[in-house]
């Protein structure tokens, strides 16, 4: 017998893989060749070696990670492989058709904010900024600086002539120029044009072309999220994607708690053409009124004061991000952020997501919002042409629903209190009012109530900590500042409880000879009531706010 | 060793001779219907095999895990085309080894011995492993032989090409059946035999000397 051949027998025999007639030859073998026996023995105590070395146990992330890919595959393809074999039609179906409502939601959610946020707020805010600095020069041309608490000026929506029809199409940048608005450099920023004095004619500067552009997209979770970036991304080309959350909450955290933090004005943002500076403060939600109170008495004499709850910060968005994923571009800047819809959720598991949820998609240039929306359009399936058909649709439907420009020019002024034309961001998803709304009812409001925002908000902040120390004492859950029916004011649109920090942003346009500089980084503490120091202020701070 | 290429892809499902676990296509089932929480229970169910089956084939954990991973979710894209004509392991075996192989292929390949190689070239391994099993049998202990064994059988199975290295993976240390091995390779079973022979007296020459061998042996005499 060949001796490879017999080998291969005895290896066999070993494993008991051998049929009747070769088993029969292998033990003959093994009987009369004692080399035979000798070599099965090493074969056996080989193998026997073999199956005794040493073992690893898998990676325990294996398993996640292989169900993490494979949620993500079915969302990103739609439809596993297997499922469109063995499934029915009408499963098949029942998927398509939610993703495809989901997808319906996008867009209409993201058209949403484009036509409600940046277009009336937009022209709100144009036509609130044009009287106010008309009327701060006619102040400086009369030599007579405001005093006191600045009264607020009517609003007239009539001043503002802003062609708002591109900002109707959601492939296009927010809004255009017009005659009366020239865009500035991407470079400039309002507080440079302050300092080489030439603030009253640049403030009738805007760039709508600086707007962020923001879409909305409803997602379950962050499995869809990521699903919807892995496909941005692909879409994208080589963009790199960094996280930005980390940065924001730190940011957030590390304003002082009831101490105002002074910032330069943000270019391309709604505010540029009146802001001097912002003010950051994290404050607890029955704080507020003090805080704003006190902010206000540091500033010099002829402040223009905005408030804005609904600011760029991770808790004046946080009834947006419970909702929505916000997708806004900025300059050459993409942020996407994303949060889970689930209602209930802890402050904790709230922040955890949030930390997983922002991300920043770094573009390479500063003309991309239409590369952008077109990967964003091709992300969801949706052509242009569609997506300008639904923009009008909504725009028709927001007409309707908004408020007259002449009600509101006829709602009557309050007659003191700085904050009285404090402004909310977008408006809350849930409810379809827009910001003209929130902001005629902020006013009917405080004619109600025959006070400022301020000393109503102080007001409502007592009261809260009166009704929270009953519930306490009753065993009942902490109240939230939003029992009263919405008025504008940051308690009423986001529901915060009254032990909860909010970060707001407080917008300030000051006369340029007027401005007060504060020489110092240290953030001005307005625990201190009615401080008539002047405010602290870091030129250096940021240049551009980051997210 | 003239025999066929081992396809990339498995193009049929291997036959199994041993039962195939009740649980196991309960849970297959319930993967067909959508349920992504049953291939979890799956994929942990054989993960650590799967996992060090890739590693002693790859030869490295990082191309292990890797390999894991993918092999799961090839399983997964693929299960309709599950027959239960095996267990749900032996399928997932096939395209993890299949990918395993693949990617040996694909990569820079490492300097392997030929097994003819080998045999000349044990001679003087051998004498090296004489007077270290020498030394061993005065100083140490059973256990440090069969430790020293392992390490050498470890790496004499490196050496071996990725086709022969497979089969004695799965024979010797998975256990599976000539059928089930030429099932998931896709190649007869007595290719599966040949293979299986020729790597064993490979991995046999290299830790012959701890085996109280005087010399190298090269096998019996033609009969």
């Amino acid at each position: 017998m060949e001796r490879e051949r017999m080998e291969e027998l005895l290896s066999a025999y070993l494993d008991d893989e051998l049929q009747d007639t070769e088993r029969a030859q292998a033990e003959r073998l093994l009987k009369e060749n004692a080399t035979a026996r000798k070599l099965l023995e090493e074969l056996r105590l080989t193998s026997a070696i073999v199956s005794s070395l040493p073992r690893h146990t898998a990676p325990e992330s294996i398993a996640e990670d292989v169900q993490q890919q494979i949620e993500r595959r079915a969302l990103l393809d739609h439809v596993p492989q297997h499922r469109v074999t063995h499934t029915s039609g009408r499963r098949t179906l029942q998927i398509f058709g939610a993703i495809a409502a989901m997808f319906v939601i996008m867009m209409t959610s993201g058209w949403y904010l484009v036509a409600h946020s940046s277009r009336e707020f937009s022209r709100k805010l144009l036509a609130e900024n044009q009287t106010k600095m008309q009327e701060a020069k006619d102040s400086l041309a009369a030599n007579k600086p405001k005093t006191g608490a600045t009264k607020p000026s009517p609003v007239s929506a009539t001043t503002a002539k802003v062609d708002l029809k591109k900002s109707q199409s959601l492939g296009d940048k927010v809004a255009t120029k017009t005659g009366e608005l020239v865009a500035m450099a991407p470079s400039e920023t309002f507080e440079s044009k302050l300092r080489n004095q030439m603030a009253p004619e640049l403030l009738q500067q805007h760039s709508y072309a600086q707007e962020p552009v923001q879409l909305q997209v409803v997602v379950e979770n962050e499995r869809q999220r990521d699903a919807l970036l892995a496909k941005l991304t692909t879409q994208l080309g080589q963009q790199q994607f960094t996280r930005v959350s980390d940065a924001a909450a730190r940011k957030e955290q590390s304003i002082p708690t009831n101490q105002a933090v002074y910032e330069p004005g943000t270019p391309g943002v709604n505010y540029q053409n009146t802001l001097n500076r912002q003010v950051l403060v994290r404050a607890r939600a029955s704080d507020v009124g003090k805080v704003l109170g006190d902010v206000e008495a540091a500033q010099p004499p002829n402040a223009q004061m905005m408030l804005n709850v609904a600011g760029n910060t991770l808790e004046g968005n946080q009834l947006v991000k419970d909702n929505f994923i916000a997708l806004s571009q900025t300059q050459n800047e993409l942020s996407l952020s994303a949060s889970n819809k689930t209602p209930a959720r802890s402050r904790a598991q709230s922040e955890a997501l949030e930390s997983e949820s922002d991300v920043t998609l770094n573009l390479p240039d500063d003309d991309n919002a239409a590369s952008v929306t077109s990967a964003f359009l091709q992300l969801v399936g949706i052509d242009q042409k569609t997506s300008d058909e639904l923009g009008e649709k909504m725009a028709e439907a927001a007409k309707k629903n908004s408020t007259p420009t002449e009600e509101r020019d006829a709602a009557p002024k309050p007659e003191s209190g700085s904050f009285a034309e404090s402004n909310v961001g977008p408006p809350a998803p849930k409810d379809e009012t827009t910001v003209a709304d929130a902001d005629a009812n902020a006013q009917a409001a405080e004619v109600e109530e025959g006070g400022s925002l301020v000393a109503n908000a102080m007001k409502r902040a007592d009261d809260s900590r009166k009704n929270e120390a009953k519930e306490k004492q009753a065993g009942a859950p902490a109240t939230t500042l939003a029992a009263a029916p919405r008025s504008g004011e940051f308690a009423d649109v986001y529901q915060h409880k009254a032990d909860e920090f909010i970060t707001f942003v407080i917008d300030i346009a000051v006369a340029p000879q007027d401005t007060a500089r504060p020489t110092t980084d240290k953030p001005t503490s307005v625990a201190s009531p009615k401080s008539a120091k002047p405010v602290e202020h870091n030129d250096n701070r940021m240049e551009k706010k980051q997210n | 060793m003239a025999e066929r290429p081992i396809p990339k892809e498995p193009p049929v499902e291997p036959v199994s001779t041993r039962p195939v676990p009740l649980e196991d296509l309960e849970l297959v089932e319930k993967v067909r219907m959508g349920d992504s929480a049953a291939y979890a229970v799956l994929v942990r169910k054989y993960q650590d095999r799967v996992y060090n089956t890739c590693w002693r084939i790859s030869g490295n954990v990082e191309d292990a895990r890797d390999l894991t991973q993918d092999a799961f979710l090839k399983a997964y894209e693929r299960i309709g085309e599950f027959r239960q004509l095996s267990g749900f392991y032996t399928w997932v075996f096939r395209i993890a080894v299949n990918l395993a192989l693949s990617q040996r292929r694909s990569v820079a390949r490492k300097r392997t011995t030929s097994l003819d190689a080998m045999t000349e070239a044990s001679g003087s391994q051998a004498e090296s492993l004489i007077a270290r099993s020498k030394h061993a049998a005065n100083h140490a202990d059973q256990h440090a032989i069969e430790a020293e064994m392992q390490a050498h059988v470890a790496r004499a199975l490196q050496t071996l090409d990725e086709e022969h290295r497979a089969v004695v993976v799965l024979r010797d240390m998975e256990g599976l059946d000539y059928a089930e091995i030429a099932g998931i390779l896709d190649v007869p079973a007595g290719t599966v035999k040949s293979r299986l022979h020729r790597a064993r007296m490979a991995i046999r020459q290299a830790i012959l000397p701890l085996m109280g061998s005087a010399g190298p042996r090269t096998g019996l005499k033609d009969a």
